[in-house]
């Protein structure tokens, strides 16, 4: 269990959601709209050329910059 | 009368059901003082009549966009009789959260789970009478697209409004600090006092203000004092504290077998290269043999060929000829540039087959979910220009018309954003009427047809790189919700591309036909004549005949007047070759049609559109002038 970003995940590795590193409170509600929240399980899917997540029974496509901001625990 | 307000995301199946509640009896407005528009219809239930709301996306009761500020005021200012939540049913734990919110705002709630069977597909098993326990409102199951459910969804609803109780009771548990604030209010509002409670510690500035009108002195000081103690994230920590109590309602009532969705196709269309190769099949099959030969070749020839200009308008004529006698009038009605002549035959007979062909096309597109996913293999693509993938919606409808086009540009988050995307359109993006003939004039000439792609496409990217080095800020991330891969339903898409039909005629249809009187004018007064007389040192300097002013001035009326008359002038043979593609590429850069013109004004203000215009004018004449240099 290391403590890594989203986008630092190889593709179907999954995770789960422990911090949202940014304290922009429109970023905040942008990501919690799809669902992106502490606590909550993330499989990577894809990340060329950006990042598809699968989290809970929705795919959502995020730039980079969004990924790198998300902190999980992944499993292998 | 008793209202409903429908509220959820977008892409649950609201609309589809507002539509099936209402029939087609619906008006739609803008919030006043907003873009964000509210449709409103009236529906029949058993005998009672009843206003029903359709509503921008909501999320939360704390809003970021102003389509969730917009929905909240109309609840606040109406307090519906009865809210109906939609629900994408698969996605149930994460939307629960807000009808708990709906809940503790005091509001009658009808919870619906759509799109059971993509749910059940998908492999989550719903207890439905548990749910309805534990949430302690109504849970109807439904599959809108296919019709299933919606009996039970109306019998429920009236049920409830012939309860003619308006008012939840209260039951959710609520987080200590905001109890303790509630406890501090003393008036009444629209929404429970543990709703404004909640909005007040989160320093919603609207119910600030509202709370400082309404409370006497002691309740704001206890407010205060509340307030002081609170952490600065609490909105988060509430949000977490919701979530917590939605998986806890949820726990043992929706079960979910997770079942890998391993998906060729959508794999190939977020590739980069298999992403290529299906918006050459898209534009190929979609714009070129469905919107091309068949809306600009085969129902243009058998609408404004036949129907039009064989039958309609020559008995229309005959019979104007022998009522009004010659001179003015007659002129205005049904002369080389009559209402009914010009405006009627072109808006009935040429935009009518191509645009609801393209509206058709985009309407199936946008159902089936590859619209989503075409906007993240472009947003590399996209990225260098300013924008993200999101501006492939307002970018592709502009192959559509424009002028949609430029409304749309709405959806993007940033004022930046906005005015590139609006000075590309305006610029580089032909819509389908001119699309069609440009297509069909260039087509005897392939390699005409090749070259003029090139130039417009390489227009279109370096225009775009110059707008994001030299407007300030920053291309804004992207992010979006990829929807399942569907097959769209027939009727869904007819009723879409209907709305956009009634749309474009409402809004269009006057332009034309003022725009038919105008060039009746022109001519009358000999305006015309000195106008095109005067552009003629303009064609020389591009190496075209004098007559093709009169072809542009034709283009900036409507973009499609103009393709028309290079059309005529090429069959009399006065324009060939390589004048052709210059004649095609000029116009296609040229100024954006009046319509369009017209809305940029309204949405980016008159100095940017005429900043976009002029430049527009500027890209135009320059590159023609230098391809006539290239040709020589």
């Amino acid at each position: 269990m290391g403590r890594i970003a989203l986008s630092q995940m190889r593709s179907g590795q999954r995770g789960k959601i422990v911090e949202l590193a940014t304290h922009d409170r429109t970023i905040l509600r942008k990501l919690r709209s799809l669902g992106i929240i502490p606590g909550v399980s993330v499989r990577l899917l894809r990340s060329i050329p950006d990042t598809v997540i699968e989290i809970g029974h929705t795919k959502v496509a995020l730039d980079r910059r969004y990924a790198a901001l998300i902190m999980v625990s992944s499993k292998n | 009368m008793q209202s409903i307000v429908l509220i959820g995301n977008p892409n649950v199946g609201k609309s589809v059901l507002f539509y099936r509640l209402t029939g087609n009896y619906v008006t739609v407005a803008n919030y006043p003082g907003t873009t964000v528009e509210i449709t409103k219809g009236q529906a029949n239930l058993g005998g009672r009549s009843f206003i029903v709301y359709d509503t921008p996306g909501m999320y939360s009761f704390s809003p970021i966009t102003e389509e969730e500020a917009v929905t909240r005021r109309l609840l606040w200012e109406l307090v519906p009789d009865l809210v109906v939540h939609v629900v994408d049913a698969k996605n149930l734990p994460r939307m629960l959260p807000l009808t708990l919110e709906l809940i503790s705002a005091g509001f009658q709630v009808i919870l619906v789970l759509n799109m059971m069977d993509e749910a059940e597909k998908a492999g989550v098993k719903i207890d439905l009478t548990r749910l309805a326990e534990r949430v302690g409102v109504p849970v109807v199951a439904t599959a809108f697209t296919h019709g299933c459910g919606l009996t039970a969804l109306k019998r429920e609803i009236f049920k409830l409004l012939a309860a003619q109780k308006t008012r939840q009771k209260l039951f959710l548990r609520e987080h200590p600090q905001v109890a303790k604030a509630t406890s501090c209010l003393q008036a009444q509002y629209p929404f429970s006092r543990q709703m404004i409670a909640r909005l007040y510690l989160e320093e919603d500035q609207e119910i600030i203000k509202l709370v400082h009108q309404k409370e006497n002195k002691k309740a704001q000081e206890c407010l205060a004092a509340c307030l002081a103690q609170v952490k600065k994230q609490l909105d988060h920590e509430l949000m977490l504290f919701r979530l917590r109590q939605a998986e806890i309602m949820l726990a043992g009532v929706f079960r979910s077998v997770r079942r890998s969705q391993a998906n060729r196709l959508e794999d190939l269309m977020l590739q980069p290269l298999g992403g290529f190769l299906l918006v050459v099949v898209v534009a190929y099959v979609g714009l070129y043999l469905i919107v091309g030969r068949f809306g600009a070749g085969y129902l243009v020839d058998l609408l404004e060929g036949v129907l039009l200009g064989e039958i309609v308008l020559p008995a229309i004529s005959f019979w104007f000829h022998k009522l009004i006698p010659p001179g003015v009038t007659l002129d205005l009605l049904v002369g080389d540039f009559g209402i009914l002549t010009l405006g009627l035959r072109y808006a009935l007979g040429v935009i009518l087959p191509i645009v609801s062909t393209y509206f058709f096309v985009f309407a199936w597109l946008e159902d089936s979910g590859y619209l989503p996913r075409l906007a993240f293999w472009a947003n590399g693509w996209m990225r260098p220009l300013g924008l993200n993938g999101r501006a492939v919606l307002p970018l592709t409808l502009g192959f559509g018309c424009g002028t949609m086009a430029v409304l749309v540009t709405r959806t993007l988050e940033s004022t930046r954003e906005r005015i590139i995307a609006t000075f590309l359109l305006a610029v580089a993006v032909p819509c389908s009427a001119q699309l069609g003939l440009i297509l069909a004039l260039l087509s005897a000439e392939p390699a005409l047809l090749l070259l003029w792609l090139i130039l417009v496409g390489g227009i279109f990217f370096i225009s775009g790189k110059i707008l994001n080095s030299l407007l300030p800020g920053q291309q804004v991330p992207f992010f979006l919700e990829l929807p399942p891969l569907r097959f769209p339903a027939f009727s869904a898409i007819m009723q879409k591309t209907w709305a956009r039909m009634r749309w474009y005629f409402k809004e269009i249809c006057p332009v034309f036909i003022g725009i038919s009187v105008l060039l009746w004018f022109l001519q009358q007064t000999g305006l015309l004549q000195q106008i095109s007389a005067s552009l003629a040192p303009v064609m020389m300097f591009l190496g075209l005949p004098a007559q093709m002013g009169t072809v542009f001035l034709f283009g900036f009326l409507r973009r499609d007047y103009g393709a028309a008359g290079l059309w005529d002038l090429y069959q009399q043979g006065i324009v060939g070759g390589g004048q052709l593609l210059i004649a095609a590429v000029v116009l296609t850069l040229f100024l954006p049609c009046l319509a369009q013109l017209g809305i940029m004004i309204r949405e980016r203000g008159l100095f940017f559109a005429l900043l976009i215009a002029g430049s527009a004018l500027l890209v135009a004449v320059t590159a023609g002038f230098l391809l006539r240099l290239l040709l020589a």
